[in-house]
């Protein structure tokens, strides 16, 4: 499926896929077929008081994608959309409800791009996410906005009785971007995770991180966060873990590292952990450093070019998540990254 | 090392030029207060070194600050946090570096163990980079009392709450170590309520 500015502009789903009850439209269409879907769940999970980004999107939205995969139905291969602004002082306002019911399983993936215009250009998204029991879902955004766009986008999943949600995530183009992906677990033995990338190069400030909130037992969360800076750019981290008094053993993770690559750039890292319950178990870790010495001077010594040198550490360096991606995205993320750098050394 | 007992102000920020010493926040006074240990000196390597027990609905709110605005300077923050029924802690840990502090070093290690029901415990550790050729890193944990560690006290003959006597007096032990001013250790240790090698 493609979204041009906030028009769905092409559209094609499996056959097998669409016997099996499963339903991939853009959010307009599915609006007009199954208002029954979207009277029960549209507005639960990010209802249009949430904040003001989300109060603008309710109330103008168009465009975005409606997911709903039935109980029970696995779907193998990645839901995948496409968003595109091609207008100068567009705004985007993309609207996307997805439901996993009942022990069901999908992968829905988007790209999203914009050419440069020396004008501003707003995307504002609102993603909803409903995970039910037992079931499983991916998320997958990779986003390069042209150094124009803000990019501020409230994404959420509810996520019930032993269902697993993952956010990954990946921030390299837009002027501003803040996004904080987030999990609500409110059944018992939830779990959620965020896997973040962000690259924060000239004029860019990538403010990127995840949000959980542990409101059912025995729930766990996860969130790996890697960010780079260049050329002046800046990145920052910000996280909550809140675990209300009701979540008893709740578990979590969370792992940011923050690479500077020259003195113009800088990183920042505001976690939050609200731990209202006596048997949480919490972990937060995070890092900033620059590239190794030793470890370009190594494989300069190899035959690498300093540049090439720098650009296999950053590809080390965030594997971790890469290795998460679908194999073309993953690709292209590599390349968009190595493009970035160039010319980043002097 | 030189130790400096630091008393928290309830009121404000204590700020203090860093030295080569280790700073030992003293809460006997104020459960309250801020510590802003400012590095303006080339070369210069400090510790800071908070423990707190929170008893009984007692409440704990402070903050730290690493401020790095010399080269080559170096800081390592120990925060740990014991709490018992019905405490609770917030705690702020920032780690600031300049432009102009390249070649720093700091860290800054959060520990809070729960022994207690009811708990509330709030860590912030935040950190703010501007130079590239440093290493700055933290880590925060929150976590309960490990029950094999309790259950393997009660095997060799003691009973619970000596069992979490001693795994709380085990907790603060290697930091309070550090601490080589024998006067300032035993009045950490009381304020602890624990006792001390």
């Amino acid at each position: 499926m493609i979204v041009h500015n906030s028009e769905m502009v092409y559209h094609s789903i499996q056959k097998h896929q669409e016997e099996k009850g499963v339903i991939f439209l853009s959010s307009d269409e599915g609006l007009k077929q199954y208002p029954g879907i979207y009277r029960e769940y549209f507005g639960t999970v990010i209802p249009a008081t949430d904040n003001k980004f989300a109060a603008l999107n309710s109330a103008v939205w168009s465009g975005g994608s409606f997911v709903y995969i039935p109980k029970g139905v696995k779907v193998k291969r990645p839901l995948q959309a496409y968003f595109r602004i091609n207008a100068m002082n567009m705004g985007q306002f993309e609207r996307t409800l997805i439901i996993a019911d009942e022990g069901s399983e999908a992968h829905y993936t988007e790209g999203c791009t914009s050419p440069v215009y020396t004008e501003d250009s707003l995307h504002a998204a609102v993603v909803e996410v409903i995970v039910k029991k037992g079931a499983r879902f991916r998320y997958t955004t990779i986003q390069n906005w042209s150094g124009d766009v803000y990019n501020l986008v409230t994404k959420r999943a509810r996520v019930e009785e032993d269902a697993v949600m993952e956010w990954v995530d990946g921030n390299l183009g837009s002027r501003l971007t803040m996004k904080y992906p987030s999990c609500f677990l409110v059944g018992n033995g939830a779990h959620g995770e965020v896997l973040s990338i962000a690259y924060g190069g000239e004029g860019q400030h990538q403010d990127a991180g995840g949000k959980m909130i542990h409101i059912a037992p025995n729930t766990s969360s996860q969130i790996v966060s890697k960010s780079i800076s260049a050329n002046g750019g800046r990145t920052s981290y910000r996280g909550m873990i809140a675990v209300t008094p009701l979540a008893a053993n709740a578990k979590s993770r969370v792992e940011c590292d923050a690479l500077i690559l020259d003195s113009a750039s800088a990183s920042d890292t505001f976690p939050v952990m609200r731990i209202d319950n006596s048997s949480a178990n919490i972990e937060h870790e995070a890092t900033v450093s620059k590239i190794g010495e030793e470890k370009l001077f190594y494989l300069m010594s190899r035959g690498l070019t300093e540049a090439e040198a720098m650009s296999l550490i950053v590809s080390g360096f965030i594997e971790p998540v890469v290795r998460q991606l679908p194999l073309e995205y993953a690709v292209e993320l590599n390349r968009l990254i190595e493009l970035e750098m160039e010319g980043s050394v002097g | 090392m030189k130790v400096i007992f630091v008393k928290l102000q309830s009121d404000g920020v204590t700020t203090l030029i860093a030295e080569n010493a280790l700073y030992v926040l003293d809460f006997s006074g104020s459960k309250k207060g801020a510590l802003n240990l400012v590095f303006e000196q080339e070369g210069v390597s400090a510790e800071i070194v908070g423990l707190y027990a929170v008893r009984e609905k007692e409440h704990f709110d402070f903050e730290t600050i690493a401020t790095h605005k010399a080269p080559n300077t170096s800081c390592v923050t120990y925060v740990r946090g014991v709490l018992f029924d019905s405490g609770s802690s917030n705690y702020i840990g920032k780690i600031l570096i300049d432009k102009r502090a390249q070649q720093t070093s700091s860290f800054l290690e959060n520990n809070v163990l729960v022994v207690g029901n009811a708990t509330h415990n709030n860590s912030q550790p935040i950190l703010q980079i501007e130079a590239d050729d440093v290493k700055a890193s933290h880590g925060a944990t929150t976590g309960r009392i490990d029950p094999s560690q309790v259950y393997y006290l009660q095997s060799r003959g003691l009973n619970a709450k000596e069992s979490e006597e001693l795994i709380v007096q085990g907790f603060f032990e290697s930091l309070l170590a550090k601490i080589s001013d024998e006067k300032i250790k035993s009045a950490v240790a009381a304020n602890l309520g624990i006792k001390h090698a």
